[in-house]
């Protein structure tokens, strides 16, 4: 691997490498499990984002005729959205926990089989959706036997994770061990959503452990260890500084976001104590986003860009912008809708809508994509010219989710303000932010275009390179 | 056992079991139990997939009005013959809403009046400027 990025050209890269302290990491065999795991993902947003933009246009133009109906529609994009970037935090942390772990996964067996096991599984899923079943679990929508098959690659994954983390003697090492835990939280926030509940009160308060504790809580302990992992692999921030950090943004992160679950338990028929501890908690999750911000400026102040392959590169420019939809959609705009008393008014409109776009896509997904940008150009960097286009692609994609943002944070506080304020009928308003809605679909296509450019380029470069490596 | 991990483990451990504690007693202090009236038309909600365009307890879509209070607003009679005559969806013409047979619309009704009763902390709000008109004509 050296040798053939020590040609002239890449010379520089060469110096690079060897100017670290820490000794060659020139990755483990068992990584290559990981990267169906950040392939997929890549190829669920180009098919989620031109089948949500067809839905966005339902919304606003008159009898289109679509396939599926719009509850069925709207489940599949909310579905995908917590599935794919669910895949991806699993890959890139298999990717890094080899790394961080110094040795081998327990067994790439079971890994391949859980990707398979995953892959059926929300094939299924989408596809009875598509048949019209659904469930009354909104972003959690499927039937029983696909509850278990998650489950199952759920228990694999973190079962896998665990072997490998009783192996290796770097035990201890935060990062491993925030992946770790984000792996067992992932398992046991799931198990109580197996059943399906038919009080709604209990109903909410689980299905909230995957939306809100999956999202806020074990992805994102996943996606921390890895991008800690990444940042001591590409720069010369030192371990020990690192660590005290993380050990820091980890308790912050636990408490937090366990804690500011009450945001989503409101008005959902539990006591006015949960206003005081989503409320509380929301400022404590808050802080752990700076915390965050202040964990890359780190990563880049230790950088030297000039140094860093496309690839690398790339991948920096994804996670700066994950970080700076993290701190928009989620800390900013998350933080005004968590205040007990502006939630009371713009829960339920179009806000969620902008809040759940930046925060999702923009803080996890972003990340993911990050991952994947590493992992599928490892093997060989990307030409100037792929890199050209996926900076194009990236850039169209970020146009398109920062219109929507806007555009729909917008009609949220239209729509906040002619129904909660004025007393408008609520059909009445829904035809006054229809203008926003087209525009939304504007965003979405221009979302789509972009990601579809970037997922082509991105799953072409890493078939290439694989076929010249055969 | 190292250090951080049995830090972890604790920190991870005591904030959920405490979080789950407080769950329990919440529950414990607010849930009425479910007629199977109202547990049926749960099952109905759930299988159309009304939350996908109504909000219920503050969560769900936004395509149509928030559904936690209807049964304060509407007669059991005026929904029955929603659901059994429903009207367009909106932006659509030929689109039409969910229609349910007289049986589900009757268990329907039963959970919107469960839910009707729960205490959700005034949710939905009262509009803004209706609630200082009304105050002040209490006045
Ligand atoms: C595709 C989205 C959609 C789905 C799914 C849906 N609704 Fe609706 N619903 C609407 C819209 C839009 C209106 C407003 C229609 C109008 O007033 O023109 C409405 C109106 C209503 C109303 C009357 C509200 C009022 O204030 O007059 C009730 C009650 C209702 N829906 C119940 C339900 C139930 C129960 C279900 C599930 C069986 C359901 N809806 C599924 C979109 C939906
Ligand atoms: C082309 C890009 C996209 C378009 C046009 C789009 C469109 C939509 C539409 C129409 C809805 C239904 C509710 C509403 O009207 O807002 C929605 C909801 C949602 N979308 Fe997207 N979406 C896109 C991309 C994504 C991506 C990439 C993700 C995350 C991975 C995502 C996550 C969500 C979530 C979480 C919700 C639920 C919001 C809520 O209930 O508050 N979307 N989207």
């Amino acid at each position: 691997m050296l040798k053939i990025r020590a040609i002239p050209g890449k010379l520089l890269m060469f110096l690079f490498r060897q100017k670290k302290k820490e000794p060659p990491k020139e990755g483990y065999h068992s990584q290559i499990t990981a990267i169906p795991y950040l392939l997929a993902p890549v190829i669920f947003l180009a098919l989620q984002s031109v089948s949500a933009t067809i839905g966005a246009l339902d919304l606003v133009v008159t009898d289109l005729p679509v396939p599926i109906p719009i509850e069925t529609g709207r489940a599949f994009h909310l579905n995908l959205s917590v599935l794919w970037p669910l895949l991806g935090s699993m890959g890139a942390s298999y990717y890094f926990f080899v790394e961080e772990a110094q040795t081998e996964l327990y067994s790439m067996k079971l890994a391949t089989a859980q990707f398979w096991i995953f892959i059926l599984t929300t094939t299924g899923i989408l596809l009875s959706l598509m048949l019209g079943q659904m469930h009354g679990m909104e972003y959690n929508e499927a039937a029983f036997p696909f509850h278990f098959g998650i489950a199952i690659t759920l228990i694999l994954f973190f079962y896998n994770l665990l072997r490998t983390y009783l192996k290796t003697r770097q035990r201890g090492r935060i990062t491993i061990l925030s992946i770790l835990s984000g792996a067992a939280l992932l398992l046991l926030l799931y198990l109580p959503n197996l059943i399906n509940y038919n009080q709604p009160t209990i109903s909410e308060i689980f299905r909230f452990w995957v939306i809100h504790l999956w999202e806020e809580l074990s992805k994102e302990l996943l996606l921390l260890g890895a991008l800690a992992a990444f940042l001591l692999k590409t720069t010369s921030l030192q371990r020990a500084k690192l660590e005290k950090i993380l050990f820091l943004q980890l308790t912050i992160l636990i408490i937090g976001a366990i804690f500011a679950t009450g945001h989503h338990y409101y008005w959902i028929g539990m006591p006015t104590v949960w206003q005081w501890i989503g409320g509380i908690f929301s400022v404590v999750q808050f802080i752990g986003l700076l915390l965050l911000l202040y964990i890359l400026y780190l990563g880049l102040a230790h950088s030297n860009w000039n140094k860093l392959d496309y690839g690398e590169k790339l991948t920096f420019v994804f996670i700066a912008a994950g970080i700076f939809y993290h701190i928009m959609g989620a800390a900013v705009l998350g933080m005004v809708i968590a205040v007990p008393q502006i939630n009371r008014y713009s829960s339920a409109t179009y806000l969620t809508s902008a809040h759940a776009h930046l925060a999702v896509y923009g803080a996890i997904g972003m990340l993911v994509l990050a991952f994947s940008v590493y992992a599928l150009t490892r093997k060989q960097d990307l030409t100037s010219k792929s890199y050209f286009y996926l900076c194009c692609g990236f850039g169209l994609n970020n146009c398109g989710l920062l219109i929507m943002g806007t555009v729909l944070t917008l009609a949220g506080f239209l729509q906040t303000y002619l129904i909660r304020v004025a007393g408008l009928d609520f059909q009445a308003a829904q035809t006054l932010i229809r203008p926003y809605l087209l525009l939304r679909a504007g965003g979405g296509a221009t979302f789509a275009l972009g990601a579809f450019l970037f997922s082509t380029i991105l799953v072409y470069h890493y078939c290439g390179t694989t076929r010249k490596h055969q | 056992m190292r250090k951080t991990e049995l830090y972890l483990i604790t920190i991870l451990l005591v904030s959920f079991i405490c979080f789950a504690v407080l769950i329990y007693y919440s529950l414990m202090q607010t849930t009425a139990k479910m007629p199977p009236a109202a547990s049926a038309g749960s099952e109905i909600w759930q299988k159309y997939g009304c939350m996908e365009c109504h909000s219920l307890l503050s969560s769900g879509g936004y395509a149509a009005v928030d559904l936690t209070k209807i049964m304060s607003t509407h007669t059991k009679e005026e929904l029955l013959s929603f659901f059994e005559n429903p009207p367009p969806l909106p932006p659509h013409k030929k689109r039409m809403h969910v229609e349910l047979t007289e049986k589900e619309a009757k268990a329907m009704i039963a959970f919107l009046r469960y839910v009707n009763n729960i205490d959700t902390r005034k949710w939905p709000p009262e509009p803004i400027l209706n609630d200082k008109r009304s105050s002040s004509v209490e006045d």
